[in-house]
């Protein structure tokens, strides 16, 4: 019997354009997640790895094929149960943090649970954001930023603030694109160790694009694309970091990521 | 190539700012149409005398509120104008960085930038006499109706109003242009390139003192309620609440942005339901910098109801009052006791039909009482000259030396011819006939008049109804005593009343001012003639035919209604704008900050419905407290209409109709802004 994964991805497709002109920006990509799992997805510019994102992420229409979500079809679902589900499946982390500049850091954390239906009463929910909000901060760090606005703090700690916002409604599925895109090498050190402990001490499964072989490192499993489709798979299992590092670029090599080593 | 890209620029900005484009078009469109009514020929005939190109008392009212109204909007215009040309400019900051870093001059781009303005203006401007034109007839329509004069559909299109229409708009696009000229050259390329990119920063500095200018601001409005509704505004109280409420327009927005940081900063209850949290920053940031953009513009909200709500209550009073004060078709009076109007009667059988006429007398005894009386009760004569010498000239020039006195049957025959029902007296008895204006002022005195009354006779009561009491029959009062009691009094004056079967000529006026060897509005003036505490009818006149007071009444009327209409329209259309621009300009900002709620799973639906909230609560904010305030100075103005007229003003009504009207631009403005705003954010 087929073991069920907690995301399916069945030859999924997304096509740009109309009539004539048509580009295929991912074409024909199968693959799953399991609970609790870290995959990095990598390729080059233009090979669609945002646009699995976007798809996965609700916030863009597949061409073909189909996503599960715990069985789920997300390619049935309306405009408004997709709403519905990104609130209580999903959360975000952006390259350039989407912070909303005129709410301070706790308030960015808060505000996907302040958004969703509650059935508790407003005594009750203020407690339960109040303590949620908190006991987040503390697992990344972040307690001390709090009343200050997103203006006021480094990309580091924006990027936590985001981090801390993805996981405030428990979400099944934390999608990062390019999560360190924006920030210096220690800041991107400490995010990825962030993405770590969301991983293993709060049990995030996390589906992160990038195209930094550094922080695909810190993923168990990697999935290589090259013009919108799944060229190879790589698992660390037991290799240590630097081998793990070596492998990715190889792969990286070989699927045509040359301009890496074209210096 | 510069000129092709102005021109490219300024389609796109008549684009962007689509809202900006017609409220100069509609601003432009009222000007026209406004100041056509001085140029049209045959209200020039109406404002002037005869030939020689004077101008009446309704003529230098109606060019002296046209003056000042036009000025009201001159600098509104101009604000605006140059509020629009400072954002537009601030929007597009980055656009010129380029243009800097292509090597165009600092020159040539505040040239490029004055000339897409010109364009926008120039193409406004023509747009706007069009559209003028077409306003104009409503307007010339509204104008004679309200003059009870009818209109024929009449395309005049006068050089002067376009001219003027032309320098005042120009005027204004020139010197907003011209400040932003020296914009340009101060501006640096890394600013220009930064301008745009500034983030919306909440400044929480100092909220702890600015959350008082709430509680300041709220209890300036509150105390303001307390002194108009104790009624103990004096004129010092007045002064300092006058100080107080531009105070309070333009702090009540930092204070009321400072209590909901404070809120939210509290972590009040309601940051944690839904998108409360998400609008209340949304709304208190936005507040905080653009606090003095809405205090200016609850100012203009606020002069444009008080201004439509007293056009209103000007136009009822004219409707109502006219028959009041006017209820004879003719009234003559002559100090000439034994004057038997032949001259005049023959001149007005004519130019009418009488149906009814009467001549008589009425008399005096050589006392004063009742005069005495109403000096000393009337609210009018109550801040007295310390000088007795004053005072007494004062007294003389509101009343007649004497009491006037009339006989029952004169006093009856006038009644019947009012269509009035006939009262009887007894022989012991006297009535007294006074303007219901007078009456009401009166009737709760504890001094009452016919205590001050030493007549011989017992007090009957008293009559209200409109008698052509403003010098003709008594001046604020008349007594009415039976005939055989005039027998031991003088004749004081002789009268005439006549009531015609058709319609009487206006110009019957002039010819018995002609026949009398006077000119009318000229020796009137300086007539013997009395009026007493009447303060809105400013005219006194011997020679009263209704047709021609009526008429240039009403126009007096419409000479203030009118600029208010025109004032009020100017504003809301500017305020709306201002309010609308904002919004949709930052768009672009509000768009990223929508996408995020998108990604953390609000539906496209619900954002609608956020959008609108936050419109709403935008829109809402400077309407509110403009409404609160300028209620509260309608009642006041309404009561004090009561006080001079008599007639009882329905205040809440004429506030209600502005508000209504007012509302009919609100939703029209919120809505164009409401879908442009949601076709900026989507995706």
């Amino acid at each position: 019997m087929a073991r069920n994964h907690f995301i399916e991805v069945k030859n999924l497709v997304k096509n740009y354009g109309t009539g004539n002109i048509k580009v295929t920006a991912v074409d024909n990509v199968s693959f799953y997640v399991d609970k609790g799992a870290f995959i990095g997805i990598m390729g080059a510019s233009g090979s669609g790895k945002t646009t699995i994102l976007n798809i996965l992420s609700t916030i863009d229409r597949m061409s073909g094929g189909q996503v599960l979500y715990d069985m789920a079809d997300i390619s049935q679902m309306t405009e408004e149960e997709l709403s519905d589900f990104r609130q209580e499946n999903l959360g975000f982390v952006f390259q350039d943090y989407n912070l909303l500049d005129t709410l301070s850091i706790e308030e960015n954390i808060m505000l996907p649970m302040a958004l969703c239906r509650h059935k508790t009463s407003k005594a009750r929910l203020k407690e339960e954001i109040e303590s949620r909000v908190k006991s987040i901060s503390e697992t990344l760090h972040i307690c001390d930023i709090l009343s200050k606005f997103p203006y006021e703090v480094s990309g580091g700690q924006k990027q936590r603030a985001a981090c801390a916002r993805a996981l405030v409604n428990n979400p099944k599925l934390i999608l990062a694109d390019e999560p360190t895109g924006a920030l210096d090498s220690n800041s991107s050190a400490m995010l990825l160790h962030t993405l770590q402990i969301m991983n293993r001490e709060l049990g995030a499964t996390i589906l992160m694009v990038t195209h930094d072989v550094f922080s695909a490192c810190y993923c168990e499993k990697i999935l290589f694309l090259n013009d919108g489709k799944i060229c190879s798979e790589l698992e660390r299992e037991n290799m240590d970091k630097k081998e793990y590092l070596n492998r990715i670029l190889d792969m990286q090599f070989k699927i045509g990521g040359d301009d890496i080593y074209a210096e | 190539m510069l000129n092709k890209l102005a021109l490219r620029n300024a389609r796109r900005l008549w684009k962007d700012y689509l809202n900006y484009f017609l409220t100069l078009c509609m601003i432009t469109a009222l000007t026209f149409s406004f100041h056509s009514l001085l140029f049209s020929k045959d209200i020039y005939e109406m404002i002037h005398f005869g030939n020689n190109g004077e101008l009446s008392t309704a003529g230098t009212m109606l060019v002296t509120f046209m003056a000042v109204s036009t000025v009201a909007i001159l600098m509104i215009v101009a604000w605006l104008i140059n509020y629009m040309t400072r954002f537009i400019l601030e929007k597009r900051s980055r656009e010129f960085a380029i243009y800097l870093l292509s090597g165009m001059k600092k020159k040539q781009i505040a040239a490029l930038y004055m000339k897409e303005n010109f364009y926008l203006g120039i193409s406004a401007l023509f747009a706007g006499l069009l559209l003028g034109s077409g306003l104009q007839q409503i307007l010339f329509y509204v104008f004679y109706k309200s003059i009870g004069k009818n209109y024929r559909v009449n395309i005049e299109i006068s050089a002067g109003s376009i001219l003027l229409t032309i320098i005042l708009y120009g005027a204004c696009f020139m010197i907003a242009l011209f400040r932003n000229k020296k914009k340009f050259f101060n501006m640096e390329i890394i600013s220009l390139l930064n301008m745009d990119r500034q983030n919306e920063t909440v400044n929480e500095k100092r909220n702890a003192i600015w959350k008082w200018l709430f509680y300041l601001s709220i209890g300036n409005v509150l105390f303001l309620y307390f002194l108009i509704f104790t009624g103990r505004i004096t004129k010092w109280a007045a002064v300092f609440e006058m100080i107080g409420l531009v105070f309070t327009f333009y702090f009540f927005y930092l204070g009321l942005s400072a209590f909901l940081m404070k809120y939210i900063k509290s972590k009040g209850s309601l940051i944690y339901k839904k998108d409360c949290l998400f609008l209340m920053r949304q709304f208190s940031s936005k507040m905080r910098n653009t606090c003095f953009v809405l205090g200016t513009l609850s100012l203009l909200f606020m002069f444009a109801l008080v201004g439509s709500s007293l056009a209103f209550m000007l136009s009822d009073y004219q409707n109502k009052q006219l028959n009041v004060e006017y209820p004879f078709d003719i009234i003559l009076i002559s100090d000439n006791t034994e004057n038997d109007f032949v001259k005049e009667g023959t001149l007005i059988n004519e130019n009418t039909v009488p149906r009814s006429t009467l001549k008589y007398c009425v008399y005096q005894n050589g006392t004063s009482e009742m005069v005495d009386y109403l000096y000393q009760n009337l609210r009018l004569f109550s801040d007295k000259d310390s000088d007795p010498a004053m005072a007494e000239g004062r007294k003389a020039a509101a009343y007649y030396d004497y009491d006037v006195y009339m006989g029952i049957t004169d006093y009856n025959s006038l009644r019947k011819m009012l269509g009035l029902t006939p009262v009887a007296l007894q022989d012991n008895q006297y009535l007294i006939h006074m303007p219901n204006r007078v009456y009401q002022e009166i009737k709760d005195r504890s001094e009452k008049p016919q205590n001050s009354l030493h007549i011989g006779l017992d007090f009957a009561g008293f009559m209200t109804e409109g008698f052509a009491q403003n010098g003709h029959n008594g001046t604020d009062f008349l007594l009415v005593v039976p005939d055989k009691r005039l027998a031991g009094m003088k004749k004081y004056f002789s009268l005439m009343a006549v009531m015609a079967s058709g319609n009487v000529p206006e110009n019957l006026s002039e010819s018995l001012y002609e026949s009398a060897g006077k000119i009318r509005g000229y020796d009137e003036l300086a007539d013997y003639i009395k009026i007493g505490s009447e303060e809105l009818f400013l005219m006194p006149a011997t020679i009263q035919v209704k047709s021609r007071e009526v008429l240039e009444l009403k126009f007096l009327m419409s000479t203030l209604s009118f600029p208010l209409f025109y004032i009020g329209l100017v504003f809301l259309c500017v305020a709306f704008t201002v309010l609308s621009v904002q919004q949709l300009s930052d768009s672009n900002k509000y768009k990223f900050r929508y996408q995020i709620l998108n990604k953390l799973g609000i539906g496209k639906k619900k954002i609608r419905n956020v959008v609108a909230k936050q419109l709403f609560l935008y829109y809402l904010c400077p309407v509110i407290l403009s409404v609160i305030i300028s209620a509260v100075f309608i009642l006041y103005v309404g009561r004090q209409f009561v006080i001079y007229t008599g007639i009882h003003t329905e205040w809440i009504l004429y506030f209600g109709i502005s508000f209504v009207s007012f509302l009919g631009i609100y939703v029209l403005y919120f809505a164009v802004t409401y879908f442009q705003f949601n076709k900026n954010i989507e995706p």
